[in-house]
This record gives structure tokens, sequence and C-alpha cells, in this order.
């Protein structure tokens, strides 16, 4: 009876420590082109970013499509440690998928202290580029393709990047 | 100590079992959890708030003109044209594939065939960009076989057919019915013809119907049930103003009849549909302008009962209803139609139930522009959900919280409106 017993014991134990392997094995597996849509972001329950960026609404409606305009991107450290290797990069691309040209623009500081504030300034080229405008001199073609600037900074130790995107008038 | 029993023994035992038992049930809940959340996607907030109001989730993101997306005839994916060139993705994805990679390659509309493949417009070199009076330019109309997970395609183009003027296939998908040029000289002054021809696959013989169609087609639709095909003619009557015919075929032998022409000076929006109450088209009186051009007033939505030879105005959008596209359900009992309630409203989804001829607003837009291209309006196949393009007003630059990749507002994106 006892024999019976164990051996059903043993049985059991077995299957579930199977179940679970399986289970483990088919969390961890998925297509990359199935990566579901994100659900809504619950901004609310996360934690305050130790590095905060701020691209000032007012240059940007300063700015023309022309080489040589400056942008100042706004870094703080909300945190109460010192970043280091703080990377502030700043892509240029058009809305235009179709012509992916992207011109790139990156600073580097070595130390931000808590609670300090400094601005970074760039100077961007946004000239249209020679292939850009191709659709757009078709005649009936409506798309009006806007410029898109996407500053992203990071620090070294701090393992969430912080990112803003603008988009520009056409 | 006292020696167990055989009973203490198995009570022991199957309580052990029991506690096992329940602790597998509730891990497991634990390790598959994303999965089932996958299930239900709300909608994003990423960028600003999506004003198209509840039951309203964005299809796609990130930079680029997006239009004339088509779900597929099994509703699990969605091609439409981004900037160009053609995508198609997993509907509930965010990634997606380029089915033509070339830049610059100018397709306008892509329709799923019934295999699953997708036929593609490309634009013909030396065609130009049609006549002045909305006759589409003849393209080239591409099959592309869909490889899986492949990320590039286009190994597998090739032709279906040239000369196209105008593509469709019923709403919930099936044969794709096409217009082509049959004026062998494009410098004649002879009145245009064309032929009516049937894809019925990538790989399968085209159908040719022989009979002449006298006229510029300017529009073409396949009725709900795949047995007709409704076209719009402009008819030159040898004066200053054409007149629009509304033709329909029938796909199975090719007898065709003229529904209606319509009054001098009426110019037909989009693609007439066919429906169980008669065919539906977007119509306006054509006036001159000062320049000596020709601008359409206000367009309204119009029916042609069976059995009449002339349009009515719908009454139940009502009489201050602008109507700018309108697109058949599957099941043919209810007409999408973006439009405005009276000229100075919001542009926005409705859903006409043909039955009652009862007109009920799908979308609650305050700020989002809703593309109002006939093109821009597709149903789902099973006639749950339409998709329409929108993306936010846009007043000035602005900034957001988000990669561009993950912005949907901020670019024309592709919207799944419930309306089933």
């Amino acid at each position: 009876m006892r024999g019976v017993a164990l051996w059903g014991l043993f049985t059991s134990v077995a299957f579930l420590v199977t179940a679970a392997a399986f289970l483990l094995l088919a969390s961890l597996g998925g297509d990359p082109e199935s990566a579901p849509i994100p659900r809504a972001d619950l901004s609310g329950t996360r934690e305050r970013p130790t590095l905060s960026l701020k691209i000032p609404e007012n240059q940007l409606e300063r700015l023309e499509r022309e080489p040589g305009q400056r942008l100042t991107l706004d870094l703080e450290n909300g945190g109460d440690e010192d970043l280091a290797d703080v990377t502030l990069s700043l892509d240029v691309a058009s809305e235009n998928t179709a012509q992916p040209h992207v011109r790139s623009y990156r600073e580097t500081l070595e130390q931000l202290a808590p609670g300090e504030t400094t601005s970074v300034e760039f100077e961007i080229d946004l000239s249209p580029s020679s292939t850009a405008g191709t659709r757009e001199s078709k005649p009936g073609a409506e798309p009006q393709y806007r410029e898109i600037l996407e500053a992203r900074a990071s620090a070294s130790g701090d393992a969430s990047d912080v990112v803003k995107t603008a988009v520009l008038a056409s | 100590m006292r020696p167990s029993s055989p009973r203490r023994t198995l009570t022991t035992l199957i309580a052990i079992l029991l506690i096992l038992a329940l602790t597998a049930l509730s891990g497991c809940g634990s390790v598959t959890g994303p999965a089932q959340e996958g299930v239900s996607i709300p909608p994003v907030s990423s960028g600003p708030v999506t004003d198209l109001g509840p039951g309203v989730r964005p299809l796609s993101f990130g930079p680029g003109d997006k239009s004339s997306p088509r779900v597929s005839p099994s509703g699990e994916r969605v091609a439409f044209v981004l900037d160009g060139y053609v995508v198609d993705k997993a509907l509930y994805s965010q990634g997606f594939r380029p089915l033509i990679t070339a830049s610059d390659f100018g397709a306008e509309y892509a329709e799923w065939l019934p295999d699953g493949d997708l036929a593609i417009s490309s634009p013909e070199v030396g065609t130009g960009g049609g006549d002045t009076e909305g006759t589409p330019a003849p393209s080239s109309l591409l099959g592309v076989r869909l490889k899986g997970d492949s990320q590039d395609s286009s190994s597998s183009v090739h032709t279906l057919a040239e000369n196209v003027i105008a593509v469709s296939a019923a709403p919930g998908g099936g044969d794709i019915a096409a217009v082509v040029s049959a004026s062998p000289d494009p410098g004649s002054t002879a009145e245009a013809t064309s032929r009516l021809v049937l894809l019925q696959g990538s790989e399968k013989p085209m159908k040719v119907f022989l009979r002449e169609i006298k006229g510029p087609v300017t529009s073409l639709s396949v009725s709900p049930d795949g047995r007709l095909a409704v076209l719009a003619s402009r008819r030159d009557t040898g004066r200053v103003k054409s007149r629009f015919e509304i033709l329909t075929y029938r796909l199975s032998d090719g007898w065709g009849r003229r529904v209606a022409r319509l009054p001098k000076g009426m110019e037909i929006l989009g693609a007439p549909q066919w429906t169980q109450r008669g065919v539906y088209f977007v119509g306006g009186e054509v006036n001159g302008t000062a320049e000596g051009g020709e601008n359409p007033t206000t367009y309204t939505l119009y029916r042609i009962p069976e059995g009449s030879r002339g349009p009515e105005p719908v009454r139940g959008v009502g009489e201050d209803f602008v109507a700018a596209s309108i697109s058949v359900s599957p099941d043919g009992g209810r007409l999408a139609i973006i439009g405005r309630r009276n000229p100075g409203s919001p542009t926005n989804l409705y859903v006409l139930d043909l039955a009652s001829d009862t007109l009920n607003a799908a979308t609650t837009n305050e700020s989002m522009e809703i593309k109002t291209n006939p093109r821009d309006l597709a149903w789902y196949p099973d006639g749950s959900s339409v998709v329409l393009v929108a993306r936010g007003a846009f007043s000035g630059p602005e900034v957001y919280d988000a990669p561009a990749k993950a912005l949907s507002a901020a670019f024309y994106s592709l919207y799944e409106v419930r309306v089933g």
C-alpha cells in the first residue's frame, strides 16, 4: 500500500515539474514581429527618472530648414547621486520613410551632479536633403513631409534612456 | 513514538498531493500572464491622446504617410501604402515588413488576392497624372507572393496586368476586378475604351471580358457578394460638360447594364457602392469659378434604388450632411461614411444602417485630421470594424515623450474603429 502511494506521489511531482518546464519555455519564446502593440503607459506607477531631458518648444518655432540652426537641449539630474558619462544624441530625419536620411549629432558630459541642470547646444543642419522632396514635386501629391528631431539621453549606470521627439512644421 | 498507521500515511499523501496541485495551478498563472494580456489590446497612450473617441485603437506607429489600408481576407494581417511603398503586418503587432523596398516606388494602393498574395499598383513610366477631370493614370498591377516571415519578398514580384485604370476587391475579400485601358494610341482623339478583367490569384490566368466599356472609367468597386462590378464612367457628350454613368457588370459572364446616367454637372467622388438597397455614391454639383476652372461645392450621398434610373439624396444622413468617402460592409447591409454632419462640424466616421436608414457616429473626433480619400477606408472581413487613416491636427512644432517609432497620432496612422 505504501509503495503504491509513494509511486503516485513521485509520478505527480514529475508531472508537475515537466509541466512547469514547458510553461517556462513557452513564456520565453516569441516572434519579434508578433510583439503585441504595447499596453497603455501607466506613467503614474513609474518611478521618476533620474535623468530628464527637455526640448524647449519656443526654440523649435524659430528653426528654419537651413544649415546652421542652433538648438539647445536641457538636461537635469533629478536623482541624489552623480551621473557619469552622460551622452546626449540628436537625430534629425525626414518624416518621409522612403528617404531614410538621418543626420546625427552627439555630445558627452563627464559628470552631472545631483540636482544640476545643464544646457547643451547643437548646431544642426535642417536643409532638405537632395532626395527628400522627390514625391512632393509630383502634381497632386499631398504629403508635405516634416522634419523629426529625436533626442536621447543616457548615463553610465543608469539603465533607462530618456527619449524626446519633436516634430517640426513642414 | 507511535508507528504510523497505513490510513494515516494515505491521508498525509493525499494532503501533499492537494497542496502540490494548488501550488501548480496558481504558479501557472504567473508564467503565462503576459500571453493572456496580449488578447485584448487597449489604446496606446504614447504621444497625444487619440481624439477619435472610445473603441478606437491605432494599428500602426511611426513616421510616414500611410494610406490605402486593406485587411486580409483571413482578418489576420493588414497591408497599406507607406510613403509610396507597400508594407504588410500582423494586425495587432507593431512590426511590419516592406514588400517593395525601392524608394520612391510610387504605389497608390494594394489589394489582397484570394490566395493570400498582394496586388500592388505601380505607376507606368511616362503616363503622367491622368487627365484633369479625375480619370486615374494607367498603372501596372504587380503580384507580390508573400513568403511566410520573409523580410523582403521583392524577388517574387511579377506583373499581373498593365494599363490598369482602376482596381477593387469585394469588401470581405475575393477576386480582384480591374479595368484595363483598351485604347491603343495614347494620342488618339477617339473616345477612350477599356475592358474589365478578373484576377483570381497571382498565379492563375486572368479572366478578360471582351465587352468594351466606352468613356473613361473613373472608379470601380465590387459588390459584397463578389458577383457584380460597379463602375463610374464619364461620357463625353460633345458639349461643355460630360456626364457620368454608373454601370454594373456581372462577373460570371460579363453581362453589363447602365444603372443610371447622372444629371449634367454632377460628378462622382470615389467608387459607387452596390448594396442590398441599390447603388450608393457620393456626388456633387460642379460649378464654374471666377478663374474659369471647376470647383465642386459640396458632396452629398445619393442612392439609386433598384429599378430607378436616377439618383435621390439619402435622407437618413440629414440634409446638411457632407459626404467624402463611402464603403459598403462585407454583408452589404451597412455603409461606412467619412463625412461631416454639416459643413462646419468635424469630420467623423459614420455607419449608415441601410435597412432602417439610420446614421450612427462611430467616432467622436475633436482634433484629428481624418483622410477623406475613398481608398483610405476599409472594412474588416467580418464587418466588426472599419480601418481609417488619421493624425493629430498639427498647428506647430510639438514634443512627445516617446521615440518617433512609437508615436501614432503624430503621424498619419491606421486606426481600427469598432462598429460591429
